[in-house]
C-alpha cells in the first residue's frame, strides 16, 4: 500500500518500518539499527555490489539480493538474519580470507578493521584451503599513504573515490579475477590533493596513513573534536591523541562544510606542530644576546614600551591564523591608546578599497548552494589547490552539469573540465575581465559607468559572457591569488560589475582561516572612523614599538619587507609559535605562543559561520594560549574595559558584534583605476602565489607535506617555454634575477620551464631561498609597488 | 560421678601426653619434606611464571613487532609500549616497559603474543634497591631473554607437547 509523499512499507526481520521510494535496503537497515556487514558499499560513493557481504533474504526472490544495491519496495519483506544467509555470510568471509594474511599484529587497521570485526562476527573458524596465498607486491605511491596490496580485498573504494569525488583517476584495477590488482598504473605517486581520504575509505590495512604508521593503536587515542585553521573553510575534524600528542587527524561529519572528507592539507598539516624550531621561553634581547625572561617580566617590559611610545608610532602585524579571540582582544589593546594601526593583509598590495568599507567579504552563498549554481566563473584562483574542500563542491555542481570557466594568470590544472581557460599576464588581468563585462553588456544590455570603447573582446569572453548570462544560477568566484596582485581593487571591481550586470552571485574566497574573523573583529586600519595604517604603510614607517603576531618572518609576509622595518622601529615583539632567522636578528622580545590546536577559541570560516574549538593538547613548554597572554598584557596596562576571565565570556561580546555586521561584497569605489606595473616590453612581470602547501606556519613544517610533488613543484622558478628559448635557459639551470623595488641580486636554485605561464612573466615563488652569486643570465623583472 | 573417677585416671596416666609424643616421634623419624631453601629448592612447572623476558628469534633479530596485545590484555597495565617504524619499515618498539609492582605475574601477556615474544621465565630470585629498577626496560627484558634463550624455548617447546605441562611434583 503506497501511503502518502511516495513513502512505502518494508519489514526487515519482522520489524515493520516506513522509508521513502528509492531507497537502498542497506540505508533503510542502518536508519532503523539494523546490522548488515558490508565491504564495497559507502554512502557517499556509487554502488559497486562487488564484495557480496551484504546479501540478504527478500520473499520471492529466488536468490539473495545485495541490499546495497537493491531499491526497497512496498510490502518487500526482507530477512537479514536468516540460515541461508548466515550461511552465504560464512562463505564470503572464508572466500575474502583465502588470500588474505595473517598480518593483524603488524597491520594498522587492527582493532578498527572491517574486515576483523566481520569474520569475528559472521565468519567461520576454520578454512578449507589450503593451497598458496597470493601476494600483491605493494608500491610506493607518496608520503601520505602507505600501501600493503596484500591485504586489498578488491571492494574498489578507493578506485570510485577517485573517479566520484576527487575527479582524478589514479589507482585502477588491472587484471581481472584472482589476478586483479589495485595500482597506479605506471608505479607513480598518488598526487591529489584529497588522496588522504582513501585511508579511511579504504576498509583493511590496504591503504594506511604513512606519517602516523605504526604510531598507535586505535583503543589507545583519546578521540578530541576540532576546527582545521589552514584554510578558509574550517574542516571539521577529530584528533587522536595519545599522551598529549596528536597521533593523527580524522574527518568529524559535517554535511554543510566538510562532508565527510578532509584534504590533506588539514590531515597532515599538524605535523608541523612538532616541529624543532617551537619557541619553548619568552627571550629578551640585552646587549645583542638572547636571555630567558618570566612571563610576567616579558609582559611587563611590553606594557611600559607600549605606554612610553607615541600612539601613532605603534604598529601590529597580526596573521589572518589567528583565532576570533586573538584578533579582538589585540586590536583592542591597540585601539586603547588611540591607535588603528593594525592589518592582517600581510601580502596584500593595493589597499585602495581601504576607504572607511564596513563590508566584509565573504563567499557570499552556503556551500549546498554551490552545488546547485550552473555556472562558475573563477578569478584568479587555483581553487583546487587554494580550498580543496571548496573546489569539491564545484566538482559536484560540474558533475550535476555546471559549466565552469577561469581566468587566472597560471593555467592551473583543475579536476574538471572548463569551457575556456584564459591565461594572462598580471596586468592584463583588468583587460580581459573588461572585455567578458563587453559582451555580456552586448548580450544583456545596461548602463554602466565605465567606459569600455577601446576594449577588443575575443571569441573567448564571448562563451564566458554567455555561459554566464544563460545560466540560471552563476557565480563570480575571486580566488585568492587575486589579493597578491597590484591591481586587486580594480579586479574586484570588476567581478563586482559583471556579477551584477550577468546577475551572478559575486563569491570571494578569503585568503586566510580566519580572513572573516580578522575583519569582523578588528584586525584592519578602516575598523573605527579614523584611519590607521595599513599593512604596507606599517611597514614602511618609522615605529617606536612594532607588535608581530602570529605569522612567520618568510612566505607570509615579504621577507625583506618585515626585515627593514624591523630594523627601523625601536623596539620589536615578536609573538608566535616558531622562532626564525629574522625573528633572532631584528626582534627584542619574543614570547612563545600556543598553536591553535593547543588553545580554545573560535573563528569565522568563509560562510560566515562562528566555529568553535576546545585546547586539545597542553601547549609546548612555556608557550601560552594567545588569550591569557593578551589579557594578562591588558592587566599589566591597568587596562580597565577586559574584564574577562574566560574564552566563554570573550566570545559573548564577539557573537555581538558578528550579529550587527552586515556580509556583502559590494564594492562602493566603481571608479577603476589602474594603478599596477606599466607594460614594459624589456621587464618580466612577477607572479606570486599563494601556495598550497605554504599557506600556513604548520603546514610549512609539516615534512610529510612538503615531500609531496605539490610542495617540490613549487619551490622553483618559472617562466614560459618561448621565453626560456629566448633568453637560452636551461631547465634546472641557475639564473640571477634583479628586481626593481629590492637591492640586492636574488638567485634561485632551479629554473622549470612551463607553457601555464604567459611571456615575459616569471613565477616567482614567495619566500623562497634567495643566495647571491654571480651569473651571465639576468632577468630584469618588475615587481609591483 | 563415674564420669570424674574416668577423668582422674586419665589425667594420673598422662594419656593425651603419651598421645602427642606418639605423633611427635612418628614425625621425628619420619622422611622430612622442609626445603631447606636457598640450599635447596622445589622443582618448578615448564609454565612458571617469574621474571619476564623479550625473546630474539635465532639470526638475533627480537621477536616482538610491538602490536600491543600484550599491552590491552594486561589486567594490571603493568606494560607500557611505544611503538614506531624502524629505519627498515618494519613495525618495532621503541620502547617496551613493564612495571614489576604493577604486575601479578598472570601470564596473559604471554597467552596474548602472537610471536612468543614476551614470556615469563623461571627466574622468580631478584630484587631491586632503586625504585626505579622496578620497571624493566626493552634492554633489561631482551637481555633476560638472551641469558635464559636455552631454558625458555625448551619449556615452550615441552609445553607444546604436552599441553597440560610435565609437572614434575
Ligand atoms: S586488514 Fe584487517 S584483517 Fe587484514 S591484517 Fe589488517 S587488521 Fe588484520
Ligand atoms: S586498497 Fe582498500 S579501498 Fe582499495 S580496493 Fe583494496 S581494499 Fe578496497
Ligand atoms: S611482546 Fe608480543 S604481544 Fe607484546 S607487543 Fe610484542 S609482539 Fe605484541
Ligand atoms: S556491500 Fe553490497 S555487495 Fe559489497
Amino acid at each position: 500500500m503506497i501511503t502518502n509523499d511516495n513513502k512505502i512499507n518494508i519489514t526487515i526481520n519482522d520489524k515493520k518500518i516506513c522509508c521513502n521510494v528509492g531507497d537502498k535496503i542497506i540505508d533503510v537497515a542502518d536508519d532503523n539499527g539494523i546490522e548488515i556487514p558490508r565491504f564495497c558499499y559507502h554512502k557517499k560513493l556509487s554502488t559497486a555490489a562487488s564484495c557480496r557481504m551484504c546479501l540478504v533474504e527478500i520473499e520471492g526472490a529466488p536468490k539473495l539480493m545485495p541490499s546495497c544495491a537493491t531499491q526497497a519496495s512496498d510490502n518487500m519483506v526482507v530477512q537479514t538474519k536468516s540460515d541461508k544467509v548466515v550461511a552465504s555470510q560464512k562463505a564470503v568471509m572464508e572466500f575474502l580470507l583465502i588470500n588474505h594474511p595473517l598480518d593483524c599484529p603488524i597491520c594498522d587497521q587492527g582493532g578498527e578493521c572491517s574486515l576483523q570485526d566481520n569474520a569475528f562476527s559472521y565468519g567461520k573458524t576454520d578454512s578449507i584451503f589450503k593451497e598458496d596465498k597470493l601476494v600483491n607486491l605493494s608500491s610506493d605511491i607518496g608520503p601520505l599513504v602507505a600501501t600493503n596490496f596484500n591485504r586489498c580485498i578488491m571492494c574498489t573504494r578507493c578506485v570510485r573515490f577517485g573517479e566520484e569525488i576527487s575527479g582524478h583517476r589514479e589507482l585502477g584495477g588491472i587484471g581481472r579475477a584472482n589476478t586483479i590488482e589495485i595500482s597506479t598504473y605506471i608505479n607513480k605517486n598518488v598526487d591529489s590533493e584529497l588522496s588522504g581520504n582513501i585511508i579511511d575509505l579504504c576498509p583493511v590495512g590496504s591503504l594506511t596513513s604513512k606519517p602516523s604508521q605504526f604510531q598507535a593503536r586505535a583503543w589507545e587515542v583519546i578521540k578530541k573534536p576540532a576546527i582545521m585553521p589552514f584554510d578558509c573553510l574550517g574542516s571539521n575534524a577529530n584528533l587522536h591523541i595519545k599522551n598529549n600528542k596528536i597521533i593523527r587527524v580524522l574527518p568529524r561529519e559535517n554535511n554543510d562544510i566538510n562532508e565527510m572528507w578532509l584534504s590533506d592539507r588539514d590531515r597532515f598539516g599538524f605535523l608541523g606542530q612538532y616541529s624543532q624550531d617551537r619557541l619553548s621561553n619568552p627571550i629578551i634581547k640585552k646587549d645583542k644576546s638572547w636571555h630567558n625572561t618570566s612571563w610576567g617580566d616579558s609582559l611587563a617590559k611590553m606594557a611600559e614600551k607600549l605606554k612610553q611610545a607615541k600612539s601613532s608610532n605603534i604598529g601590529c602585524l597580526i596573521g589572518g591564523n589567528s583565532s576570533n579571540e586573538e584578533i579582538f582582544l589585540l586590536s583592542k589593546i591597540i585601539r586603547s591608546f588611540g591607535c588603528n594601526n593594525i592589518d592582517y593583509r600581510l601580502l596584500q598590495k593595493d589597499f585602495s578599497d581601504n576607504t572607511k568599507q564596513k563590508n566584509t567579504n565573504w563567499l557570499g552563498l552556503d556551500l549546498k548552494q554551490l552545488e546547485q549554481c550552473d555556472s562558475v566563473i573563477h578569478v584568479c584562483s587555483n581553487l583546487r589547490k587554494d580550498v580543496p574542500m571548496l573546489n569539491h563542491r564545484v566538482f559536484t555542481a560540474y558533475k550535476n552539469g555546471a559549466k565552469i570557466s577561469s581566468i587566472s594568470n597560471r593555467l592551473y590544472d583543475f579536476n574538471y573540465p572548463l569551457v575556456e581557460q584564459i591565461g594572462c599576464k598580471p596586468s592584463n588581468t583588468i583587460f580581459e575581465l573588461k572585455a567578458i563585462l563587453k559582451e555580456i553588456l552586448k548580450i544583456k544590455p545596461q548602463k554602466i559607468a565605465i567606459n569600455l570603447d577601446d576594449i577588443v573582446s575575443t571569441k573567448e569572453h564571448k562563451n564566458i559572457a554567455l555561459q554566464l548570462s544563460t545560466a540560471q544560477k552563476s557565480v563570480v568566484m575571486l580566488g585568492i591569488q587575486a589579493k597578491l596582485l597590484p591591481d586587486y581593487t580594480a579586479i574586484k571591481t570588476l567581478c563586482d560589475l559583471i556579477s551584477q550586470a550577468s546577475n551572478s552571485i559575486f563569491a570571494i574566497v578569503p585568503e586566510y582561516a580566519n580572513s572573516l574573523g580578522a575583519k569582523l573583529y578588528g584586525a584592519i586600519p578602516y575598523y573605527s572612523d579614523n584611519l590607521g595604517k595599513n599593512s604596507e604603510q606599517i611597514l614602511k614607517s618609522n615605529l617606536d614599538v612594532l607588535i608581530l603576531y602570529n605569522f612567520d618572518s618568510e612566505y607570509d609576509i615579504n621577507s625583506d619587507k618585515i626585515q627593514k622595518a624591523a630594523s627601523l622601529a625601536k623596539f620589536v615583539i615578536v609573538i608566535n609559535p616558531y622562532s626564525s632567522q629574522i625573528w633572532q636578528e631584528y626582534a627584542d622580545l619574543i614570547l612563545p605562543l600556543a598553536t591553535t590546536f593547543e588553545s580554545s577559541g573560535s573563528m569565522v570560516n568563509c560562510c560566515n559561520t562562528l566555529q568553535k574549538y576546545q585546547q586539545n593538547i597542553k601547549p609546548y613548554k612555556y608557550s601560552q594560549e594567545g588569550w591569557r597572554i593578551l589579557l594578562t598584557l591588558a592587566d599589566k596596562l591597568s587596562l580597565d574595559s577586559f574584564k574577562y576571565k574566560s574564552v566563554p565570556e570573550i566570545q559573548n561580546d564577539l557573537t555581538d558584534i558578528q550579529q550587527k555586521i552586515i556580509l556583502n561584497n559590494d564594492t562602493n569605489n566603481k571608479d577603476i583605476k589602474k594603478i599596477g606595473i606599466k607594460n614594459n616590453v624589456d621587464d618580466f612581470e612577477v607572479i606570486n602565489e599563494f601556495a598550497i602547501y605554504q599557506n600556513h606556519p604548520m603546514v610549512r613544517r609539516s615534512l610529510a607535506l612538503q615531500k609531496t610533488n605539490d610542495a617540490a613543484s613549487y619551490n622553483k622558478l618559472i617562466i614560459s617555454l618561448v621565453d626560456a628559448k629566448l633568453l637560452g635557459i636551461k631547465r634546472d639551470e641557475k639564473i640571477s634575477i634583479t628586481t626593481n623595488n629590492i637591492d640586492h641580486t636574488k638567485i634561485i636554485t632551479s629554473v622549470q620551464q612551463s607553457d601555464s605561464i604567459p611571456d615575459s612573466c616569471i613565477f616567482l615563488p614567495n619566500g623562497a631561498k634567495y643566495a647571491t652569486i654571480n651569473n651571465n643570465t639576468t632577468i630584469r623583472v618588475k615587481e609591483s609597488i | 560421678m563415674k564420669n570424674k573417677i574416668k577423668q582422674l585416671i586419665k589425667s594420673f596416666s598422662l594419656l593425651e601426653l603419651l598421645q602427642g609424643m606418639r605423633f611427635t616421634g612418628k614425625n621425628y623419624f619420619a622422611k622430612k619434606i622442609t626445603v631447606f631453601y636457598p640450599e635447596e629448592k622445589t622443582p618448578q612447572s615448564n609454565r612458571f611464571r617469574g621474571l619476564h623476558a623479550l625473546r630474539r628469534y635465532p639470526n638475533g633479530e627480537e621477536r616482538c613487532i610491538a602490536c600491543k596485545l600484550c599491552e590491552i590484555s594486561c589486567p594490571a597495565v603493568a606494560i607500557t609500549i611505544e611503538s614506531h617504524c624502524r629505519d627498515d619499515g618494519s613495525r618495532r618498539t621503541s620502547s617496551y616497559e613493564i612495571d614489576l609492582f604493577k604486575c601479578i605475574f598472570c601470564g596473559i601477556c604471554q597467552d596474548a603474543c602472537p610471536v612468543d615474544a614476551i614470556v615469563e621465565t623461571r627466574v622468580f630470585e631478584y630484587c631491586f634497591d632503586k625504585n626505579e629498577d622496578r620497571t624493566l626496560n626493552k634492554a633489561k627484558l631482551l637481555s633476560i631473554g638472551d641469558k635464559h634463550e636455552k631454558q625458555i624455548a625448551y619449556d615452550r617447546a615441552s609445553n607444546m607437547t604436552n599441553k597440560r605441562g610435565d609437572r614434575e611434583f
